[in-house]
């Protein structure tokens, strides 16, 4: 795994349950080796983390393996986290290459992605709901792309910095992913 | 759709829920993943000790191997930095191929104790021999990375610098051995 260090604060998710400060309290305790400093840690942040390794999957129980292998990692790195940026944008990064992991150990590809059902606990109104199955249809790079950017604002440096991919080509997945999400939406209405 | 239409799929992509809590608890299953991934169980506040352990215990090692190329002599036109080079916490190849002579070097010198001496002797050297094939076994099967992997560098090499104790015992020894 690379190095998951984020190195700018672009964090764009509000953590619920504690401040930032109040969790870098908890990443200090438990850099420390305090466990419970980080079962907390992880309690106030697991739904963010999960949100986005549920969008990034389409798939409840992959987003939980690597909602598990994404705290594993951050146990084993929390030296590294240096607080330069947020927490959240630090624990995405560890997130996304998890997920990454998996598609590359699976040798998935992007048209098996594309059949994939979408989640079924997508939440929301019905539009929102809409919307969510038509994310969790598009191929996996520009289902990736579009839940970083258009989800949780990301900007396109960190999207692609995330997904180890240039700028440019990160701009073009979102491009595509907002062409198929039109048409597929489009076609609904 | 209309170019209006693209702005309202963006706003609605951006207000839709960022946090989904998962169905189950999933901290059991990290509690334990982060246990079977810590040798010595859960890390405690002392962890960060370990790379200071593991410099210390490299030093020991080099300062035991400096005796141990000394002893053993050098190849001609070589010197005692030459022959600990392939010595490195990061180098586990360099480490086995160190165990590997100076097991052979006390097996060799054995006979020069007595008995008793020999049967604690061979004992210790089971013990460290199982302790350092456990963490040899951990890092070749699945790979450790970051901290989990000097913690396991640095307790092969505290295996290894009994190991090199137990050599200069052997090999220094005036027959009054007590391990």
């Amino acid at each position: 795994m690379t190095d998951p260090a984020p190195t700018s604060d672009s964090a764009v998710v509000a953590l619920p349950g504690g401040s930032e400060r109040g969790l870098a309290a908890l990443v200090d305790a438990a850099r420390s080796g305090d466990g419970r400093a980080f079962e907390r840690l992880y309690r106030q942040t697991v739904d963010a983390v999960y949100g986005l390794c549920l969008r990034l999957t389409a798939n409840p129980a992959l987003a939980e393996d690597c909602v598990q292998q994404t705290y594993l990692q951050a146990w084993r790195n929390l030296d590294r986290f240096r607080g330069d940026s947020a927490l959240s944008t630090w624990l995405h990064r560890i997130a996304v290459n998890e997920v990454r992991g998996h598609f590359r150990r699976e040798s998935r590809h992007e048209v098996d992605s594309a059949d994939e059902e979408p989640p079924a606990r997508a939440p929301g109104s019905g539009t929102d709901i809409d919307l969510e199955r038509a994310i969790a249809a598009l191929p996996e790079r520009n289902r990736a792309v579009f839940v970083l950017v258009g989800v949780y604002g990301y900007p396109h440096e960190e999207a692609a910095r995330m997904l180890d991919m240039a700028v440019g080509t990160s701009k073009a997945h979102f491009h595509q992913a907002r062409r198929r999400l039109m048409d597929r939406l489009g076609t609904q209405t | 759709m209309t170019t209006h239409d693209e702005q309202t799929l963006l706003d609605q992509a951006s207000r839709l829920r960022k946090d989904i809590p998962p169905e189950r608890d999933l901290w059991p299953g990290i509690e334990a993943a982060i246990a079977d991934a810590t040798p010595a169980g859960r890390r405690d506040p002392g962890r960060n000790r370990w790379p200071a352990a593991a410099a210390l215990a490299a030093t020991l090692v080099l300062a035991l191997l400096i005796g141990y190329g000394a002893g053993r002599g050098t190849p001609e036109g070589s010197n005692g930095a030459t022959a600990l080079q392939p010595v490195s916490l990061v180098e586990a190849a360099g480490l086995l191929e160190t165990r590997r002579t100076m097991a052979a070097e006390i097996e060799a010198g054995l006979h020069r104790l007595p008995p008793d001496a020999q049967a604690v002797v061979i004992e210790n050297l089971a013990t460290i021999g199982t302790a350092l094939d456990e963490i040899d076994a951990v890092l070749a099967e699945a790979p450790p990375s970051g901290l989990d992997r000097q913690v396991l560098m640095a307790l092969y090499v505290d295996q290894l610098a009994l190991l090199g104790s137990v050599r200069q015992l052997v090999l220094h020894s005036n027959q009054e051995i007590l391990l």
